[in-house]
């Protein structure tokens, strides 16, 4: 008897203090702390320096199957998608493992793939579970033909990072490039 | 008659002495034909010799680079370790690469210039500083900009010798110390630029200068003599092979010039030997002898090499210390008084200790690991490519690692062999170590003695897993979520059934008891027999085939329910590669001991890339993963949390097969998986458990190596529930011996445990509410 009644009390207060209940399709865009999901080091001194998403690869971009697919780089949310639900939130990323990004990116734009492969799993050494550098490794082997493994990569991506975010949803269009073939 | 051998007749002697004398002359001529014709055929064999010369290579293999980054974890004691493996020296003002100077926390190196598969590595003088074991500053020493990233020259840990075990660093002529070139010349041969192969008058004058001196102090043969000595003959004095010497000295001056004959003789020279192996030339015996390339040695280290090529055994730096000192300073004494050095520059050479390393590093130190490296290379180059080409071949291996886990296992062994009264030196062990993001292999351990070359039991040692196969069992189960959670009862009770050789099969637990009902997660984590049985039953022992396969295993499997209790047998790799795809959260990735092969010269060759696929439900392995947690927390590895931090997450499971002859364990943490092993050769019970052998390895080597203490993150559709182990329902945190336990989201129990009071009615009565507005 005492135990529900201090139960009821308990809600009704937490009622008018209008707690905050969790759980999908809110309004507010939950802010994924990165830094949680790809701590290389829980106690590191440094500084993060955090690094925007870089623009599509053409590879994302571009439909270079032979098949007539309809396009699905569409930046515009799907449907089903809440509007607000996705984040943007930049990844934070170790310098050594940035600096070795932006090389890698600049030797794929100069077309030496495999050598910005290295790279990236030299900074993947650095920063095993950072989602942008395994992203980046899916975009490159998808450039390269291998479709299969870039999929592969883009899962693995996607382990590291929130379901709701605009990696994610880039992780999943390689993915489904993988399936069409 | 004809006049002309008319007046021959008339000039000629008797008919007698006419006949001898052209038999003289005859066998003159003939003899001269003979002598002629073999020193055409020794020139041919000089020229074909020395044109189709190109002395076979063995591939060289290289450990990780260090990469040094600010925010990394290395201690200063790691890192001079690091830096004297690969002949760094102390220097109060490092000027070339290769050299380094300690203040405090803070070093000054000046790093050596490399060819990676991803681009030369330039030679960076730079400056880091530590604080609590961790790189905080790293900065360029003169234009103290901040560095992001700084990469060292690879530790040679071995070569793949062609079968006649010869070895060469080759050096080309404009790449040796100039010093060296002119100490050569001054001892062995002085009239080297002017004479054509052999030079009488110094031969002469060598047998005068060492009667002087009363010892042999310069040498009659010239370089051209030694060279073709040293290629062609073997190693008799006599008069024949000395003329053939001769000969062929001549002949070689005939077709190359002097500089290409110097360049031969400086890569050719024996100048020591290393148990099998034989060093041959500068550019090896440099880093033989000092660790070091020939252009960072110093005048009395130049002069100790030119000393050597006199007697290479007789003058052995590390076996006669004096002799060979002697003779250095002689060299230096005669390089002093040719002008090549000054007083100043002689003086404190002649101080200076002969600066040779104890033993030599880089001969096949780790030979376990060296026979993966051969397996990888061998599915993509022949034997004759690797043992002639010069190949360098950059591996994954990380010294530290390997070093640790080389101690852990010989050490926890003879400790063990020793407790238990087995007879010394039978008891074996084997360990590999990887990190687990890029399945990289950091250390594999073949048994007890590091560098014995035979038995690898890492790799081919075929035992039997026992308990380490059941996660596989409960990973199958949990796959299906509806029917499996981590808190679904079992029936830990006794069972029997003919397997499928038509024997009886009747399992026991490890105490010989029935523990009734049990929630799942406990029979995992205490390694219950009975109750995995029924579980592996119920699922179907084809299912539990298919997801070890799924994990990488390749060897067939039994299909018979003694399968889920590990009746099957497996190397250290196949259950390091098997535990990897649970470590890496359901990805697949075949390990891998080598990144990228090189040319001799630096040029990419080809790359061993990452490759990944997603095999199982990453929900699933997390929940198992967890359940490994409590395993090491409060299961059978329960005594693990001796050896290392109780802070550090640890994931794990031990291993004892049939009659206790095999004592396995597996676990990881955050970053990196190890698994080890412990058994007898002859595979007679050792009569340890999992815990009692493998696991202290595995503590040892986690212990010393570092591992990240972070925990693992749950997937999307997994939460983590507190869970009251007296009626598995739900609790909290503040109930007394309650454990967190992982659920797919849906799963967990709903009811809530007594034990939450007012609290769990609170929550239960909030979840109704919530309810009802969804």
């Amino acid at each position: 008897m005492m135990r529900n009644f201090l139960a009821i009390a308990g809600i009704m207060t937490c009622t008018m203090q209008g707690c905050a209940t969790s759980g999908p399709a809110t309004n507010t865009a939950p802010i994924v702390d990165f830094s949680q999901r790809s701590t290389s080091y829980p106690e590191s001194p440094e500084p993060r320096a955090a690094a925007s998403l870089p623009a599509p690869t053409p590879a994302e971009t571009a439909l270079p199957d032979r098949h007539a697919a309809p396009a699905i780089e569409s930046s515009m949310p799907t449907p089903h998608d809440a509007p607000a639900a996705r984040t943007h939130a930049p990844i934070a990323t170790h310098p050594a493992a940035l600096a070795l990004l932006n090389e890698a990116m600049r030797q794929e734009k100069s077309g030496e793939l495999e050598i910005a492969a290295a790279k990236l799993e030299r900074a993947l050494r650095i920063e095993p579970r950072n989602p942008l550098l395994w992203h980046q490794l899916a975009a490159l082997r998808l450039r390269q033909g291998q479709t299969q493994l870039a999929a592969n990569l883009a899962q693995k991506s996607n382990s590291y990072v929130a379901a709701n975010t605009d990696l994610a949803a880039r992780n999943q269009r390689i993915i489904d490039r993988a399936r069409e073939r | 008659m004809h006049p002309w051998l008319g007046r021959l007749k008339r000039r000629l002697p008797s008919p007698a002495a006419r006949n001898w004398r052209w038999l003289l002359l005859g066998a003159g001529v003939f003899a001269g034909l003979i002598a002629w014709a073999y020193a055409a055929y020794l020139d041919s064999v000089v020229y074909t010799k020395f044109e189709g010369k190109r002395w076979s290579l063995p591939a060289r293999v290289y450990a990780r680079p260090l990469e040094l980054y600010p925010g990394m974890a290395l201690s200063p004691a790691q890192f001079i370790q690091e830096l004297r493996d690969l002949g760094f020296y102390e220097a109060p003002n490092p000027a070339i690469s290769g050299s380094y100077k300690r203040q405090g926390n803070v070093f000054h190196v000046i790093t050596r210039a490399t060819a990676f598969w991803d681009g030369k590595e330039p030679s960076i003088p730079f400056e880091v500083e530590f604080a609590d074991n961790i790189i905080v500053d790293l900065r360029h020493a003169t234009s103290s900009a901040a560095l992001d990233l700084v990469r060292f020259d690879p530790l040679q840990i071995g070569s793949i010798y062609p079968a006649h075990n010869e070895d060469r660093v080759l050096v080309k002529l404009s790449d040796v110390p100039p010093l060296l070139i002119k100490a050569l010349l001054a001892i062995e041969d002085r009239d080297f630029y002017q004479h054509h192969g052999v030079a009488p008058r110094s031969m002469f004058r060598a047998f005068f200068a060492n009667l002087r001196a009363g010892g042999t102090v310069q040498g009659g043969s010239t370089i051209t003599q030694q060279l073709v000595k040293n290629f062609f003959l073997s190693n008799e004095r006599t008069l024949w092979r000395k003329a053939n010497e001769i000969v062929m000295a001549l002949a070689l001056e005939r077709h190359y010039g002097k500089d290409e004959i110097l360049e031969g003789y400086l890569n050719e020279i024996y100048l020591g030997q290393d148990g099998t192996r034989a060093i041959h030339g500068f550019g090896l015996a440099s880093q033989f002898y000092f660790g070091r390339p020939l252009n960072e040695l110093r005048p009395e280290h130049v002069a100790l090499l030119v000393a050597i090529v006199k007697g290479p055994s007789l003058y052995d730096p590390r076996r006669h210390k004096q002799r060979a000192r002697q003779r250095r300073d002689l060299v230096l004494e005669t390089l002093l008084t040719l002008g090549d050095i000054n007083e100043a520059e002689a003086k404190r050479a002649h101080a200076a200790d002969l600066g040779v390393t104890k033993t030599a590093m880089g001969v096949n130190s780790f030979p376990a690991f060296i026979d993966i490296v051969r397996d990888q290379l061998k599915r993509d180059y022949h034997e004759d490519d690797l043992t002639s080409d010069g190949l360098q071949i950059f591996t994954t291996l990380d010294p530290a690692v390997q070093r640790a886990a080389d101690r852990a296992v010989a050490t926890r062994v003879q400790q063990i062999e020793k407790a238990k009264r087995m007879p010394v030196g039978r008891l074996q062990g084997a360990a590999v170590v990887v990190n687990i993001d890029g399945a990289e292999l950091l250390a594999v351990v073949g048994g007890r003695d590091p560098r014995f070359e035979g038995f690898n039991r890492a790799r081919d040692a075929v035992r039997q897993i026992g308990s380490l196969v059941k996660p596989a069992v409960y990973l199958t189960a949990l796959q299906d979520s509806q029917r499996f959670t981590a808190v679904t009862p079992l029936e830990d009770t006794a069972l029997s059934l003919k397997g499928g050789d038509g024997k009886l099969w009747a399992p026991e637990n490890y105490d010989h008891e029935e523990h009734g009902t049990v929630p799942l997660y406990k029979a995992l984590a205490h390694s219950y027999n009975l109750s995995t049985a029924h579980l592996g039953l119920e699922v179907g022992v084809p299912a539990v085939v298919k997801t070890l396969q799924a994990m990488g295993v390749t060897r067939p499997l039994p299909p018979y329910p003694s399968l889920l209790l590990g009746a099957t047998a497996l190397t250290p790799m196949e259950v390091t590669q098997m535990y990897h795809t649970l470590a890496n959260g359901g990805f697949r990735t075949p390990l891998r001991a080598i990144n990228a092969v090189l040319t001799s010269d630096g040029k990419p060759l080809q790359h061993y890339p990452l490759s990944i696929e997603k095999v199982l439900d990453s929900s699933a392995v997390y929940i198992v993963n967890n359940i490994l947690q409590d395993a090491v927390r409060e299961g059978t590895g329960r005594s693990l949390y001796n050896i290392i931090s109780p802070s550090l997450a640890v994931a794990g499971k031990t291993g004892t097969s049939n009659d206790l002859r095999d004592s396995w364990f597996a676990g990881f943490t955050r970053d990196r998986l190890a698994v080890t092993w412990m058994g007898l050769d002859d595979d007679r019970p050792a009569k340890l458990t999992g815990a009692e052998g493998a696991m202290k390895i595995w503590g040892d080597v986690i212990q010393q190596i570092g591992a990240q203490s972070g925990s693992w993150t749950p997937p999307d559709n997994v939460e983590l529930v507190w869970i009251d182990p007296d009626n598995n329902s739900r609790a909290d945190e503040y109930c007394a011996g309650a454990v967190q336990l992982a659920f797919m989201t849906g799963t967990a129990p709903t009811e809530y445990s007594p034990c939450t009071g007012i609290r769990g009615t609170v929550d239960q009565t909030f979840n109704w509410f919530k309810g009802l507005f969804q």
